[in-house]
Protein backbone atom coordinates (compact mmCIF):
# COMPACT_ATOMS: atom_id res chain seq x y z
CA UNK A 1 0.00 0.00 0.00
CA UNK A 2 2.31 2.49 0.99
CA UNK A 3 5.02 1.68 -2.23
CA UNK A 4 7.76 4.24 -3.64
CA UNK A 5 5.68 5.33 -6.52
CA UNK A 6 2.92 6.42 -4.61
CA UNK A 7 5.59 8.25 -2.11
CA UNK A 8 7.18 9.92 -4.42
CA UNK A 9 3.64 11.14 -6.05
CA UNK A 10 2.64 11.79 -3.27
CA UNK A 11 6.19 14.27 -2.42
CA UNK A 12 5.41 15.66 -5.44
CA UNK A 13 2.45 17.16 -4.39
CA UNK A 14 2.48 18.23 -1.11
CA UNK A 15 5.91 19.43 -1.21
CA UNK A 16 6.42 21.02 -4.50
CA UNK A 17 2.76 21.66 -5.40
CA UNK A 18 2.48 19.64 -8.69
CA UNK A 19 -1.20 19.04 -9.52
CA UNK A 20 -0.41 16.50 -12.10
CA UNK A 21 0.98 14.85 -9.79
CA UNK A 22 -2.81 13.89 -8.06
CA UNK A 23 -3.98 13.49 -11.81
CA UNK A 24 -1.62 10.13 -11.68
CA UNK A 25 -2.81 9.13 -8.17
CA UNK A 26 -6.07 9.50 -9.36
CA UNK A 27 -5.14 7.04 -12.63
CA UNK A 28 -3.90 4.77 -10.25
CA UNK A 29 -6.82 4.40 -8.00
CA UNK A 30 -9.61 5.49 -9.94
CA UNK A 31 -11.06 1.73 -10.97
CA UNK A 32 -10.54 0.41 -7.80
CA UNK A 33 -12.10 2.95 -5.31
CA UNK A 34 -15.05 3.03 -8.26
CA UNK A 35 -15.46 -1.13 -7.87
CA UNK A 36 -15.37 -0.57 -4.34
CA UNK A 37 -18.41 1.93 -4.53
CA UNK A 38 -20.15 0.36 -6.80
CA UNK A 39 -20.61 -3.19 -5.18
CA UNK A 40 -22.22 -0.98 -2.48
CA UNK A 41 -24.49 1.68 -4.03
CA UNK A 42 -27.67 0.89 -6.80
CA UNK A 43 -26.06 2.89 -9.46
CA UNK A 44 -23.39 3.21 -11.73
CA UNK A 45 -24.64 7.18 -11.18
CA UNK A 46 -23.88 6.73 -7.80
CA UNK A 47 -20.81 4.98 -7.98
CA UNK A 48 -19.49 8.09 -10.00
CA UNK A 49 -21.16 10.74 -7.86
CA UNK A 50 -19.12 9.05 -4.63
CA UNK A 51 -15.92 8.79 -6.86
CA UNK A 52 -15.90 12.11 -7.80
CA UNK A 53 -16.02 13.27 -3.95
CA UNK A 54 -13.79 10.49 -2.63
CA UNK A 55 -11.11 12.36 -4.62
CA UNK A 56 -11.88 15.55 -4.16
CA UNK A 57 -12.81 14.97 -0.16
CA UNK A 58 -8.71 13.51 -0.10
CA UNK A 59 -7.41 16.48 -1.82
CA UNK A 60 -8.68 18.50 0.36
CA UNK A 61 -7.47 16.22 3.28
CA UNK A 62 -3.75 16.32 1.69
CA UNK A 63 -4.00 20.44 1.79
CA UNK A 64 -4.82 20.68 5.51
CA UNK A 65 -1.15 19.24 5.77
CA UNK A 66 -2.03 16.01 7.73
CA UNK A 67 0.10 12.99 8.10
CA UNK A 68 -0.73 10.47 4.74
CA UNK A 69 0.64 7.03 5.98
CA UNK A 70 -1.11 5.76 2.79
CA UNK A 71 -2.93 7.03 0.34
CA UNK A 72 -5.23 4.59 -1.06
CA UNK A 73 -6.00 3.48 2.34
CA UNK A 74 -7.32 7.11 2.86
CA UNK A 75 -9.29 6.91 -0.42
CA UNK A 76 -10.90 3.90 0.62
CA UNK A 77 -11.52 5.04 4.43
CA UNK A 78 -13.45 7.97 2.55
CA UNK A 79 -15.55 5.79 0.24
CA UNK A 80 -16.90 3.81 3.34
CA UNK A 81 -17.87 6.91 5.21
CA UNK A 82 -19.20 8.53 2.08
CA UNK A 83 -21.13 5.62 1.60
CA UNK A 84 -22.35 5.43 5.11
CA UNK A 85 -23.54 9.04 4.53
CA UNK A 86 -25.36 8.16 1.65
CA UNK A 87 -27.06 5.21 3.85
CA UNK A 88 -28.53 7.98 6.00
CA UNK A 89 -29.44 9.76 3.75
CA UNK A 90 -31.63 7.24 2.20
CA UNK A 91 -32.52 5.60 5.49
CA UNK A 92 -35.81 4.57 4.44
CA UNK A 93 -34.91 2.58 1.76
CA UNK A 94 -32.49 -1.04 2.53
CA UNK A 95 -29.25 -1.55 1.78
CA UNK A 96 -29.03 -2.01 -1.94
CA UNK A 97 -25.27 -2.35 -2.37
CA UNK A 98 -25.71 -4.74 -5.21
CA UNK A 99 -29.03 -4.17 -6.25
CA UNK A 100 -30.96 -6.20 -9.03
CA UNK A 101 -32.24 -3.06 -10.65
CA UNK A 102 -29.01 -2.21 -11.53
CA UNK A 103 -29.11 -0.23 -14.37
CA UNK A 104 -29.30 -1.71 -16.85
CA UNK A 105 -30.06 0.83 -19.31
CA UNK A 106 -26.24 1.78 -18.87
CA UNK A 107 -25.38 -1.32 -21.30
CA UNK A 108 -23.43 0.88 -23.47
CA UNK A 109 -21.46 2.46 -20.41
CA UNK A 110 -20.56 -1.25 -18.64
CA UNK A 111 -19.56 -4.15 -20.54
CA UNK A 112 -20.92 -7.59 -19.44
CA UNK A 113 -18.57 -9.56 -20.76
CA UNK A 114 -18.51 -12.39 -18.63
CA UNK A 115 -18.70 -15.64 -19.92
CA UNK A 116 -21.57 -16.88 -18.03
CA UNK A 117 -24.00 -13.96 -16.96
CA UNK A 118 -26.10 -16.35 -15.42
CA UNK A 119 -23.31 -17.22 -13.04
CA UNK A 120 -22.25 -13.53 -12.81
CA UNK A 121 -26.16 -12.60 -11.60
CA UNK A 122 -26.07 -15.55 -9.42
CA UNK A 123 -22.70 -14.19 -7.66
CA UNK A 124 -23.68 -10.38 -7.22
CA UNK A 125 -26.84 -12.22 -5.20
CA UNK A 126 -25.54 -13.95 -3.01
CA UNK A 127 -22.91 -11.15 -2.27
CA UNK A 128 -25.84 -8.67 -1.79
CA UNK A 129 -27.11 -11.10 1.08
CA UNK A 130 -23.86 -10.64 3.07
CA UNK A 131 -23.86 -8.66 5.91
CA UNK A 132 -21.77 -5.34 5.11
CA UNK A 133 -18.04 -6.49 6.65
CA UNK A 134 -17.86 -10.01 4.84
CA UNK A 135 -19.22 -8.23 1.67
CA UNK A 136 -16.35 -5.44 1.65
CA UNK A 137 -13.55 -8.03 2.98
CA UNK A 138 -14.80 -9.97 -0.08
CA UNK A 139 -14.73 -7.69 -2.49
CA UNK A 140 -11.16 -5.96 -1.26
CA UNK A 141 -9.35 -9.17 -1.54
CA UNK A 142 -10.67 -11.22 -3.90
CA UNK A 143 -12.04 -8.72 -6.69
CA UNK A 144 -9.43 -5.25 -5.67
CA UNK A 145 -6.62 -7.93 -4.78
CA UNK A 146 -5.40 -5.89 -2.14
CA UNK A 147 -3.35 -6.86 0.80
CA UNK A 148 -4.74 -8.05 4.14
CA UNK A 149 -2.83 -5.45 5.97
CA UNK A 150 -4.02 -3.07 3.47
CA UNK A 151 -7.62 -4.11 3.96
CA UNK A 152 -6.82 -4.21 7.89
CA UNK A 153 -6.27 -0.03 7.66
CA UNK A 154 -9.21 0.53 5.68
CA UNK A 155 -11.63 -1.26 7.61
CA UNK A 156 -10.04 -0.27 10.82
CA UNK A 157 -9.25 -3.52 12.40
CA UNK A 158 -6.29 -6.02 12.84
CA UNK A 159 -4.60 -8.51 9.99
CA UNK A 160 -5.57 -11.76 12.57
CA UNK A 161 -9.24 -9.87 12.47
CA UNK A 162 -9.61 -9.39 8.97
CA UNK A 163 -8.37 -13.26 8.44
CA UNK A 164 -10.94 -14.19 10.80
CA UNK A 165 -13.30 -12.26 8.49
CA UNK A 166 -12.52 -13.82 5.08
CA UNK A 167 -12.78 -17.16 6.11
CA UNK A 168 -16.13 -16.38 7.52
CA UNK A 169 -17.53 -14.56 4.20
CA UNK A 170 -16.05 -17.23 2.19
CA UNK A 171 -17.79 -19.59 4.47
CA UNK A 172 -20.78 -17.76 4.16
CA UNK A 173 -20.99 -17.14 0.75
CA UNK A 174 -20.62 -20.53 -0.34
CA UNK A 175 -23.40 -21.43 1.82
CA UNK A 176 -25.74 -18.94 -0.21
CA UNK A 177 -23.84 -20.29 -3.29
CA UNK A 178 -25.15 -23.59 -2.89
CA UNK A 179 -28.60 -22.52 -1.47
CA UNK B 1 -11.16 -21.04 -0.92
CA UNK B 2 -12.60 -22.93 -3.88
CA UNK B 3 -10.64 -22.01 -6.56
CA UNK B 4 -14.01 -21.57 -9.26
CA UNK B 5 -15.28 -19.24 -6.58
CA UNK B 6 -11.99 -17.77 -6.85
CA UNK B 7 -12.10 -17.20 -10.66
CA UNK B 8 -15.79 -15.96 -10.36
CA UNK B 9 -14.88 -13.15 -8.17
CA UNK B 10 -11.85 -12.07 -10.49
CA UNK B 11 -14.17 -12.51 -13.55
CA UNK B 12 -16.40 -10.02 -11.92
CA UNK B 13 -13.33 -7.78 -11.53
CA UNK B 14 -12.66 -8.00 -14.94
CA UNK B 15 -15.91 -7.62 -16.31
CA UNK B 16 -18.87 -5.40 -15.88
CA UNK B 17 -17.93 -3.14 -12.59
CA UNK B 18 -15.55 -0.61 -14.24
CA UNK B 19 -15.69 2.86 -14.83
CA UNK B 20 -16.64 3.93 -18.25
CA UNK B 21 -13.43 5.12 -20.03
CA UNK B 22 -15.12 8.53 -20.95
CA UNK B 23 -16.10 9.27 -17.46
CA UNK B 24 -12.70 8.60 -16.12
CA UNK B 25 -11.45 10.92 -18.38
CA UNK B 26 -13.94 13.53 -17.80
CA UNK B 27 -14.11 12.87 -14.51
CA UNK B 28 -10.30 13.14 -14.19
CA UNK B 29 -10.13 16.62 -15.87
CA UNK B 30 -12.80 18.16 -13.76
CA UNK B 31 -11.21 17.27 -11.06
CA UNK B 32 -7.71 18.72 -12.14
CA UNK B 33 -9.39 21.90 -12.76
CA UNK B 34 -10.90 22.12 -9.73
CA UNK B 35 -7.77 21.43 -7.83
CA UNK B 36 -5.51 23.63 -9.37
CA UNK B 37 -7.89 26.40 -8.30
CA UNK B 38 -7.35 26.11 -4.72
CA UNK B 39 -3.03 26.22 -5.83
CA UNK B 40 -1.50 29.38 -5.18
CA UNK B 41 -0.47 31.10 -7.98
CA UNK B 42 3.24 30.78 -7.19
CA UNK B 43 4.97 28.62 -4.42
CA UNK B 44 5.20 29.41 -1.09
CA UNK B 45 8.61 30.01 -0.28
CA UNK B 46 9.47 27.35 1.62
CA UNK B 47 12.90 26.81 3.41
CA UNK B 48 14.81 23.82 2.39
CA UNK B 49 15.09 22.68 5.77
CA UNK B 50 11.62 22.48 6.20
CA UNK B 51 11.08 20.46 2.86
CA UNK B 52 13.17 17.79 3.69
CA UNK B 53 11.77 17.09 6.89
CA UNK B 54 8.14 17.85 5.59
CA UNK B 55 9.68 15.27 2.61
CA UNK B 56 10.96 12.74 5.63
CA UNK B 57 7.44 12.41 6.89
CA UNK B 58 6.13 11.07 3.70
CA UNK B 59 8.44 8.19 3.30
CA UNK B 60 8.81 7.58 7.30
CA UNK B 61 6.02 8.09 9.48
CA UNK B 62 5.58 11.31 11.31
CA UNK B 63 7.07 10.88 14.60
CA UNK B 64 9.92 8.80 13.69
CA UNK B 65 11.17 11.56 11.90
CA UNK B 66 10.17 14.18 14.93
CA UNK B 67 11.33 12.35 17.23
CA UNK B 68 14.28 10.53 15.71
CA UNK B 69 15.82 11.48 12.66
CA UNK B 70 15.11 15.35 12.92
CA UNK B 71 16.84 15.49 16.41
CA UNK B 72 19.82 13.06 15.16
CA UNK B 73 20.08 15.06 12.27
CA UNK B 74 20.55 18.47 13.95
CA UNK B 75 23.14 16.71 16.25
CA UNK B 76 24.98 15.72 13.73
CA UNK B 77 24.75 18.80 12.24
CA UNK B 78 25.83 20.85 14.70
CA UNK B 79 28.89 18.12 15.87
CA UNK B 80 30.42 18.56 12.30
CA UNK B 81 29.94 22.44 12.74
CA UNK B 82 31.86 22.57 15.79
CA UNK B 83 34.32 19.76 14.70
CA UNK B 84 35.06 22.08 11.36
CA UNK B 85 35.26 25.02 13.60
CA UNK B 86 37.56 24.02 16.02
CA UNK B 87 39.90 22.18 13.77
CA UNK B 88 40.15 25.84 12.14
CA UNK B 89 40.47 27.40 15.24
CA UNK B 90 43.15 25.21 16.41
CA UNK B 91 45.29 25.65 13.82
CA UNK B 92 44.61 29.11 13.95
CA UNK B 93 45.79 29.04 18.09
CA UNK B 94 48.88 27.00 17.53
CA UNK B 95 51.02 30.34 16.96
CA UNK B 96 49.58 31.53 20.35
CA UNK B 97 50.53 32.44 23.61
CA UNK B 98 49.41 33.23 26.95
CA UNK B 99 47.13 35.74 27.15
CA UNK B 100 45.98 35.94 23.61
CA UNK B 101 42.59 35.12 22.52
CA UNK B 102 42.30 31.47 21.43
CA UNK B 103 45.21 30.62 23.74
CA UNK B 104 43.06 28.54 25.55
CA UNK B 105 41.98 26.60 22.41
CA UNK B 106 45.54 25.98 21.90
CA UNK B 107 45.66 24.58 25.14
CA UNK B 108 42.68 22.21 24.43
CA UNK B 109 43.65 20.95 21.45
CA UNK B 110 46.89 19.90 23.67
CA UNK B 111 44.93 17.91 25.74
CA UNK B 112 42.63 16.33 23.58
CA UNK B 113 45.25 14.75 22.17
CA UNK B 114 46.31 13.60 25.38
CA UNK B 115 43.64 12.28 26.44
CA UNK B 116 42.95 10.52 22.79
CA UNK B 117 46.89 9.30 23.07
CA UNK B 118 46.21 7.51 26.69
CA UNK B 119 42.71 6.48 25.70
CA UNK B 120 44.74 4.24 23.38
CA UNK B 121 46.73 3.39 25.56
CA UNK B 122 50.17 4.38 23.70
CA UNK B 123 52.04 5.86 26.51
CA UNK B 124 55.44 6.71 24.39
CA UNK B 125 53.23 8.81 22.55
CA UNK B 126 51.51 10.55 25.89
CA UNK B 127 55.12 11.05 26.84
CA UNK B 128 56.26 12.44 23.43
CA UNK B 129 53.47 14.83 23.88
CA UNK B 130 54.61 16.13 27.41
CA UNK B 131 57.63 16.58 26.73
CA UNK B 132 56.50 18.45 23.17
CA UNK B 133 54.41 20.64 25.48
CA UNK B 134 56.62 21.28 27.87
CA UNK B 135 59.07 22.65 25.00
CA UNK B 136 55.74 24.94 24.04
CA UNK B 137 55.76 26.58 27.84
CA UNK B 138 59.66 26.90 27.72
CA UNK B 139 59.62 29.28 23.91
CA UNK B 140 56.23 30.53 25.17
CA UNK B 141 57.86 31.61 28.35
CA UNK B 142 60.90 33.21 26.39
CA UNK B 143 58.30 34.75 24.54
CA UNK B 144 56.77 36.48 27.26
CA UNK B 145 59.65 37.73 29.09
CA UNK B 146 60.96 38.80 25.77
CA UNK B 147 57.76 41.43 25.64
CA UNK B 148 58.37 41.89 28.88
CA UNK B 149 61.87 43.65 28.59
CA UNK B 150 60.77 45.68 25.43
CA UNK B 151 57.69 47.20 26.94
CA UNK B 152 59.51 47.58 30.21
CA UNK B 153 56.21 46.49 31.94
CA UNK B 154 57.05 43.91 34.73
CA UNK B 155 56.44 40.14 33.91
CA UNK B 156 53.00 39.24 33.62
CA UNK B 157 51.14 36.54 36.09
CA UNK B 158 50.85 34.56 32.80
CA UNK B 159 54.68 34.08 32.77
CA UNK B 160 54.63 32.22 36.42
CA UNK B 161 51.75 30.27 35.16
CA UNK B 162 53.76 29.24 32.05
CA UNK B 163 56.61 27.99 33.92
CA UNK B 164 54.18 25.96 36.68
CA UNK B 165 52.99 24.60 33.57
CA UNK B 166 56.23 23.54 31.75
CA UNK B 167 57.44 22.07 35.15
CA UNK B 168 54.07 20.15 35.40
CA UNK B 169 54.77 18.96 32.25
CA UNK B 170 58.01 18.06 32.69
CA UNK B 171 56.75 15.92 35.71
CA UNK B 172 54.56 14.04 33.60
CA UNK B 173 57.21 13.14 31.68
CA UNK B 174 59.81 12.27 34.74
CA UNK B 175 57.19 10.15 36.17
CA UNK B 176 56.62 8.22 32.64
CA UNK B 177 59.95 7.90 31.77
CA UNK B 178 60.85 4.30 33.51
CA UNK B 179 57.92 2.85 31.19
CA UNK B 180 59.01 3.66 28.21
CA UNK B 181 61.09 2.18 25.13
CA UNK B 182 64.94 3.48 24.76
CA UNK B 183 63.52 5.44 21.77
CA UNK B 184 60.95 7.86 23.42
CA UNK B 185 63.81 8.37 26.22
CA UNK B 186 66.15 9.84 22.85
CA UNK B 187 63.33 11.79 21.80
CA UNK B 188 63.35 13.25 25.64
CA UNK B 189 66.77 13.92 25.82
CA UNK B 190 66.94 15.84 23.04
CA UNK B 191 63.56 18.31 23.80
CA UNK B 192 65.10 18.68 27.34
CA UNK B 193 68.20 19.69 25.99
CA UNK B 194 66.32 22.28 23.81
CA UNK B 195 63.92 23.37 26.93
CA UNK B 196 67.24 23.86 29.15
CA UNK B 197 68.95 26.11 26.65
CA UNK B 198 65.73 28.13 25.90
CA UNK B 199 65.20 28.64 30.01
CA UNK B 200 68.75 29.23 30.29
CA UNK B 201 68.13 32.65 27.85
CA UNK B 202 64.93 32.83 29.91
CA UNK B 203 66.99 33.35 33.32
CA UNK B 204 69.67 35.62 31.57
CA UNK B 205 66.84 37.84 30.22
CA UNK B 206 65.15 38.06 33.76
CA UNK B 207 68.50 38.59 34.92
CA UNK B 208 69.38 41.68 32.68
CA UNK B 209 66.41 43.38 33.07
CA UNK B 210 66.63 42.90 36.59
CA UNK B 211 63.13 42.89 38.24
CA UNK B 212 64.05 42.86 42.23
CA UNK B 213 60.48 42.69 43.19
CA UNK B 214 59.59 39.96 45.06
CA UNK B 215 58.02 38.53 42.23
CA UNK B 216 60.57 39.25 39.91
CA UNK B 217 63.40 37.34 42.25
CA UNK B 218 60.54 34.48 42.49
CA UNK B 219 60.13 34.01 38.75
CA UNK B 220 63.75 33.81 38.40
CA UNK B 221 63.82 31.07 41.55
CA UNK B 222 61.00 29.31 39.04
CA UNK B 223 62.91 29.36 36.21
CA UNK B 224 65.93 27.96 37.62
CA UNK B 225 63.82 25.35 38.99
CA UNK B 226 62.44 24.06 35.64
CA UNK B 227 65.64 24.59 34.11
CA UNK B 228 67.44 21.92 36.61
CA UNK B 229 64.31 19.80 36.03
CA UNK B 230 65.03 19.87 32.45
CA UNK B 231 68.60 18.69 33.05
CA UNK B 232 67.43 16.41 35.55
CA UNK B 233 64.91 14.27 33.12
CA UNK B 234 67.54 14.67 30.25
CA UNK B 235 70.50 12.71 32.27
CA UNK B 236 67.42 10.34 33.42
CA UNK B 237 66.79 9.69 29.31
CA UNK B 238 70.19 8.38 29.41
CA UNK B 239 69.65 6.47 32.31
CA UNK B 240 66.51 4.62 30.62
CA UNK B 241 68.85 4.19 27.68
CA UNK B 242 71.62 2.36 29.37
CA UNK B 243 69.16 0.40 31.70
CA UNK B 244 67.31 -0.54 28.85
CA UNK B 245 70.43 -1.65 26.42
CA UNK B 246 71.76 -3.55 29.70
CA UNK B 247 68.87 -5.58 29.73
CA UNK B 248 69.14 -6.65 25.91
CA UNK B 249 67.24 -3.42 23.99
CA UNK B 250 69.36 -2.76 20.92
CA UNK B 251 66.99 -0.09 19.99
CA UNK B 252 69.78 2.46 20.22
CA UNK B 253 73.01 1.14 19.29
CA UNK B 254 75.65 1.09 22.12
CA UNK B 255 77.93 3.63 20.68
CA UNK B 256 74.86 6.36 20.46
CA UNK B 257 74.49 5.59 24.47
CA UNK B 258 78.24 6.08 24.62
CA UNK B 259 77.68 9.66 22.98
CA UNK B 260 74.81 10.40 24.74
CA UNK B 261 76.56 9.27 28.12
CA UNK B 262 79.64 11.87 27.49
CA UNK B 263 77.67 13.83 25.91
CA UNK B 264 75.74 14.46 29.27
CA UNK B 265 79.22 14.47 30.99
CA UNK B 266 80.08 17.41 28.79
CA UNK B 267 76.85 19.37 29.70
CA UNK B 268 77.73 18.78 33.57
CA UNK B 269 81.09 19.61 33.51
CA UNK B 270 80.29 22.86 31.92
CA UNK B 271 77.76 23.91 33.82
CA UNK B 272 80.00 23.28 36.86
CA UNK B 273 82.91 25.29 35.12
CA UNK B 274 80.37 28.55 34.40
CA UNK B 275 78.99 28.75 38.08
CA UNK B 276 82.32 29.13 39.51
CA UNK B 277 83.26 31.85 36.62
CA UNK B 278 80.22 33.56 37.85
CA UNK B 279 81.05 33.25 41.13
CA UNK B 280 84.66 34.53 41.12
CA UNK B 281 83.11 37.20 38.26
CA UNK B 282 80.79 38.40 40.51
CA UNK B 283 82.98 38.58 43.37
CA UNK B 284 85.43 40.86 41.88
CA UNK B 285 82.84 43.71 40.54
CA UNK B 286 81.52 44.06 43.99
CA UNK B 287 85.39 44.10 45.43
CA UNK B 288 86.36 46.57 42.94
CA UNK B 289 82.98 48.59 43.92
CA UNK B 290 84.07 48.61 47.17
CA UNK B 291 87.50 49.84 46.85
CA UNK B 292 86.21 52.83 44.66
CA UNK B 293 83.64 53.35 47.61
CA UNK B 294 86.59 53.11 50.36
CA UNK B 295 88.57 55.70 48.83
CA UNK B 296 85.87 58.45 48.27
CA UNK B 297 86.06 59.75 51.37
CA UNK B 298 83.57 62.12 52.29
CA UNK B 299 81.40 61.08 49.21
CA UNK B 300 80.25 58.25 50.15
CA UNK B 301 76.19 57.20 50.23
CA UNK B 302 75.58 56.91 54.26
CA UNK B 303 76.04 52.67 54.86
CA UNK B 304 77.04 52.31 51.31
CA UNK B 305 80.36 50.44 53.24
CA UNK B 306 78.54 48.32 55.52
CA UNK B 307 76.34 46.96 52.60
CA UNK B 308 79.05 46.58 49.86
CA UNK B 309 81.13 44.56 52.51
CA UNK B 310 78.05 42.61 53.10
CA UNK B 311 77.39 41.61 49.83
CA UNK B 312 81.48 41.17 49.25
CA UNK B 313 81.51 38.67 52.43
CA UNK B 314 78.70 36.67 50.45
CA UNK B 315 80.54 36.65 46.90
CA UNK B 316 83.71 35.02 48.53
CA UNK B 317 81.64 32.07 49.98
CA UNK B 318 79.90 31.79 46.44
CA UNK B 319 82.99 31.52 45.60
CA UNK B 320 84.47 29.10 47.63
CA UNK B 321 80.98 26.70 47.40
CA UNK B 322 81.65 26.67 44.00
CA UNK B 323 85.01 26.22 44.08
CA UNK B 324 84.66 23.24 46.19
CA UNK B 325 81.82 21.99 43.99
CA UNK B 326 84.00 22.39 40.92
CA UNK B 327 86.71 20.46 42.36
CA UNK B 328 84.07 17.58 43.61
CA UNK B 329 82.38 17.51 39.94
CA UNK B 330 85.55 17.09 38.67
CA UNK B 331 86.55 13.95 40.55
CA UNK B 332 82.69 12.17 39.79
CA UNK B 333 83.56 13.52 36.19
CA UNK B 334 87.36 11.45 36.00
CA UNK B 335 85.25 8.79 38.05
CA UNK B 336 82.36 8.69 35.59
CA UNK B 337 84.93 8.87 32.08
CA UNK B 338 86.82 5.58 33.49
CA UNK B 339 83.62 4.01 33.88
CA UNK B 340 82.21 4.87 30.43
CA UNK B 341 86.07 3.16 29.53
CA UNK B 342 85.26 -0.02 30.78
CA UNK B 343 81.54 0.06 28.64
CA UNK B 344 79.82 0.06 32.03
CA UNK B 345 77.32 3.30 31.43
CA UNK B 346 74.78 1.82 33.98
CA UNK B 347 77.42 3.42 37.08
CA UNK B 348 79.06 6.22 34.61
CA UNK B 349 75.12 7.59 34.16
CA UNK B 350 74.74 7.01 37.88
CA UNK B 351 78.01 9.73 38.41
CA UNK B 352 76.74 11.64 36.31
CA UNK B 353 73.36 12.10 37.86
CA UNK B 354 75.20 12.86 41.27
CA UNK B 355 77.47 15.75 39.69
CA UNK B 356 74.79 16.98 38.37
CA UNK B 357 73.16 17.84 41.84
CA UNK B 358 76.12 19.05 42.73
CA UNK B 359 76.30 21.67 39.72
CA UNK B 360 73.22 22.41 40.43
CA UNK B 361 73.76 23.22 43.85
CA UNK B 362 76.76 25.32 42.88
CA UNK B 363 73.94 27.32 40.30
CA UNK B 364 71.78 28.02 42.75
CA UNK B 365 74.66 29.38 44.88
CA UNK B 366 75.94 31.54 41.74
CA UNK B 367 72.52 32.87 40.60
CA UNK B 368 71.52 34.12 44.07
CA UNK B 369 75.35 36.09 44.41
CA UNK B 370 74.16 37.72 41.14
CA UNK B 371 71.13 38.75 42.44
CA UNK B 372 72.19 40.37 45.63
CA UNK B 373 74.78 41.94 43.53
CA UNK B 374 71.98 43.78 41.38
CA UNK B 375 69.95 44.46 44.35
CA UNK B 376 72.58 46.42 46.14
CA UNK B 377 74.68 48.09 43.48
CA UNK B 378 72.14 50.26 42.32
CA UNK B 379 71.96 51.54 46.35
CA UNK B 380 75.37 52.70 46.66
CA UNK B 381 75.61 53.94 42.97
CA UNK B 382 73.51 57.00 42.70
CA UNK B 383 74.52 58.10 38.79
CA UNK B 384 72.15 55.49 37.09
CA UNK B 385 74.45 55.34 33.68
CA UNK B 386 77.32 54.49 35.55
CA UNK B 387 75.26 51.65 37.47
CA UNK B 388 73.65 50.83 34.43
CA UNK B 389 77.46 50.23 33.17
CA UNK B 390 78.24 47.64 35.96
CA UNK B 391 74.92 45.73 35.66
CA UNK B 392 75.59 45.15 32.32
CA UNK B 393 79.04 43.94 33.52
CA UNK B 394 77.99 41.81 36.10
CA UNK B 395 74.98 40.39 33.31
CA UNK B 396 77.82 39.83 31.50
CA UNK B 397 79.56 37.64 33.70
CA UNK B 398 76.46 35.86 35.07
CA UNK B 399 75.87 34.90 31.72
CA UNK B 400 79.84 33.19 31.15
CA UNK B 401 81.12 36.25 29.47
CA UNK B 402 84.13 38.30 30.42
CA UNK B 403 84.13 41.44 32.52
CA UNK B 404 85.13 44.68 31.08
CA UNK B 405 84.56 47.42 33.93
CA UNK B 406 87.47 49.43 34.69
CA UNK B 407 87.95 51.19 37.64
CA UNK B 408 86.85 54.90 35.77
CA UNK B 409 83.37 52.94 35.08
CA UNK B 410 83.38 52.73 39.09
CA UNK B 411 84.71 55.74 39.89
CA UNK B 412 82.03 58.04 37.18
CA UNK B 413 79.68 55.74 39.47
CA UNK B 414 80.52 57.05 43.02
CA UNK B 415 81.79 60.61 41.70
CA UNK B 416 80.26 62.15 38.62
CA UNK B 417 82.27 65.32 39.07
CA UNK B 418 85.79 63.55 39.15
Amino acid sequence: MSDIPEKILLYKLQIEGDADAYGKLYDRYVKQIYRFVYFKVSTHEEAEDITSEVFLKAWNYLQEKKEVTSFSGLLYRIARNSIIDLYRARSAKPETALGESDDQGDEGKWQFAIENKIEAQKLLRALKKLKQEYREVITLRYIDELEISEIAVIIGKGNIAVRVALHRAVKKLQELLLN
Amino acid sequence: MPNDLFRQLKSLRRAAVDPAASWVADNRSILLSQIKNTLPKSAPAVRRADKVWAGLEIFLPRKIVTAVVRPVAIILIIVMSAGTALAAMARAASNTIPDDTLYPIKRFTEQAQVTVAAMIGDQGAVTKLHVEFAKQRAFETKQLVQIAAVTGAAPAPSIAATVADLKSEMSAVSNNLNDNTSAVAKTVNQNSQEISSVLQDVKNNLILNASNTPAGLNLTRQVSSATSLAKDIGIKAVAVIVNNQAQGDTSVSKDDAKQMVADSLQTVATAAAKSQQVAAGVHTVVEQAKDVIKKSDGKQIPGAITTITTVDNQTVAAVLKTEQVSAQVGQQISEAKALVGQDNLVQAVSKIQQANQATQEAERVSDAAVQKAQQVLPTVAPDSAASSSLLLNLNNVSNGGFMSSTPSIIGQMISPRQ
